[in-house]
């Protein structure tokens, strides 16, 4: 058999579109997912934001449907030299402590670099500037630096009364 | 003596090559000069050449050194072929190469990935009409995906007699990838849309790479189950990857992991490409919907992309389009070359990623589909 008649014997066609329609399905599924899980994320980081208590629960997601992300003020914030609030620091610096578990103290900041480059880390040299100014990296001696452990363990404390 | 003289010298290969031998090696030979000086994809052609070289020296039966015989080293080593077990652990290493990011920056782009894959059904379709058997069809089709490992993984499971033709059709046009791709691009868009300029990515924090391959897995698997160790495998590896604290395990995927079975993979592949399987009139139709299937597929992203443009207010470049067929890096870079002519300025590359690696998960999300309604 050749030709449609034989497309037509094997159920041919409805194979296919079937095939195309899940495929497609199951992708745009994943990508709505996706865009509506970041909105879910970034509520679940900023919730102190939200959840004052004086601030209505229809203010809460009237907050949350026309929020939009305002990055000048992401950039404004990395040109100053003050230290980051450990807020936006928490996921750096337990990501950078992971690291040390393996790098080992004192450490020198070219070999914490490295590591962090090879672990696709965004923006080492930049996060490595701001945990040093939040004075969660701190000098050694001789040129070595260790992990702040006690204002690591502080702040973590203090988040989690939070 | 002169028996066992004569007798030694009718066991060797000069005495029982045929015609079908010969042109077998001069095939694999093609492959691993294409490979080593042309570096068309030289991590499988040549694996692959040398594996028809190895599989097509004469031997006797019985002395267990064919790979079809079930006491040789190449049969056991055949074994992760036709069981399916390479294709999941090169998965693994794709996974733990794979950034998602550009994909999880522009979710829509998803989109064009999906839309290549209609190659492997249309492709299916085209099988069937040819005369092929519904499990041939399906092989032949998944290689539209331009999916190597996936192709050989469903080859496996629904037709294994077909693995070496579709496996190095596959292989062969992944490799030609640049040469394939530059002319329908150029047919199916115009210029004015091939300089459109794509818009900044926003960052993606590491929360979302970790939750992507999670979420990703349960809900691509959900609905197609028959997908669950390609894709388990994929997002798997990219966990290790993403999850700061498995990276050792990451490295051992994305290097040691994914070159051995590489090695074995394509050694093994090579040397079950036989002649009285791929010199007949069967495995010209594979290579001919092979061909087919991948420009079809980029066809498909190229006009999806346009469609979307029409209900899009920022507009995406169509060249993303021809980026959903699954052969990454390289559509992807085909993507910036033919971007990059039409303007120097403009580059492409990160965005044409986002199609590329959706591409892998639609092509494998393709192949457990075509696996369900088939078996």
């Amino acid at each position: 058999m050749y030709g449609f008649e034989a497309v037509a014997a094997h159920n041919g066609w409805s194979i296919a579109i079937l095939g195309i329609l899940i495929v497609f399905t199951g992708l745009t599924l994943l990508s709505v997912s996706i865009a509506y899980f970041t909105k879910i994320l970034n509520f679940y980081n900023e919730k102190n934001k939200y959840l004052k208590k004086d601030r209505k629960w229809w203010q809460v997601f009237k907050y949350m449907l026309i929020k939009k992300q305002h990055k000048t003020n992401d950039i404004d914030n990395s040109l100053t030299l003050e230290p980051k609030s450990f807020d936006k620091l928490k996921e750096p610096a337990d990501q950078y402590y992971a690291i040390l578990q393996y790098l080992g103290e004192p450490f020198q900041l070219p070999e914490l670099l490295d590591i962090a480059k090879k672990r696709g880390l965004e923006k080492p040299h930049s996060t490595i500037n701001d945990l040093l100014l939040a004075k969660l990296i701190i000098p050694h001696r001789l040129g070595y630096f260790c992990w702040n452990h006690k204002k690591y363990k502080q702040k973590k404390k203090i988040q989690i009364k939070d | 003596m002169y028996d066992m003289l004569f007798q030694f010298l009718q066991n060797t290969g000069f005495y029982m090559a045929d015609f079908s031998h010969i042109l077998m090696i001069i095939i694999g030979c093609i492959f691993i000069y294409l490979g080593i000086a042309k570096h068309y994809e030289p991590l499988l052609l040549v694996p692959i050449g040398f594996g028809i070289l190895v599989g097509n020296i004469p031997v006797f039966t019985g002395m267990g050194l064919s790979i079809y015989e079930d006491d040789s080293v190449l049969h056991y080593l055949y074994f992760g072929v036709t069981a399916g077990i390479y294709p999941p652990l090169i998965f693994l290493g794709i996974g733990a190469l794979t950034d998602f990011s550009t994909l999880l920056a522009r979710p829509v782009l998803m989109l064009l990935g999906a839309a290549a894959q209609m190659g492997i059904f249309i492709t299916f379709l085209g099988a069937l009409a040819l005369g092929f058997s519904p499990n041939e069809a399906a092989s032949i089709g998944i290689i539209g995906g331009a999916d190597g490992p996936t192709a050989i993984f469903l080859s496996a499971k629904l037709a294994p007699n077909l693995i070496g033709p579709i496996a190095v059709a596959a292989y062969s046009y992944m490799a030609l990838i640049p040469v394939i791709q530059p002319p329908i691009m150029k047919l199916l868009t115009t210029r004015r849309e091939r300089l459109i300029k794509m818009g900044e990515l926003r960052e993606i924090s590491k929360q979302e790479k970790i939750f992507f391959p999670i979420i990703a897995f349960l809900l691509c698997t959900f609905i197609a189950p028959a997908a669950n160790i390609l894709l388990g495998m994929l997002f798997f590896g990219n966990l290790l990857k993403e999850a700061v604290v498995t990276q050792r395990l990451a490295e051992t995927a994305r290097k040691p992991i994914i070159d051995t079975v590489t090695i074995l993979l394509g050694l093994t592949v090579g040397a079950s490409t036989q002649a009285d399987v791929f010199l007949t009139r069967e495995s010209i139709g594979i290579f001919l919907l092979g061909a087919v299937s991948f420009c079809i597929a980029t066809a498909c992203g190229l006009m999806f992309a346009k469609i979307m443009n029409l209900f899009l207010r920022q507009k995406i470049n169509p060249l993303l389009g021809a980026a959903g067929v699954s052969a990454v890096p390289d559509s992807a870079r085909v993507v910036q070359m033919i971007g990059h002519k039409e303007d120097p300025s403009n580059f492409l590359l990160m965005h044409a990623m986002a199609p590329n690696v959706s591409g892998v998960i639609g092509s494998a999300l393709g192949a457990g589909i075509l696996w369900s309604f088939i078996k």
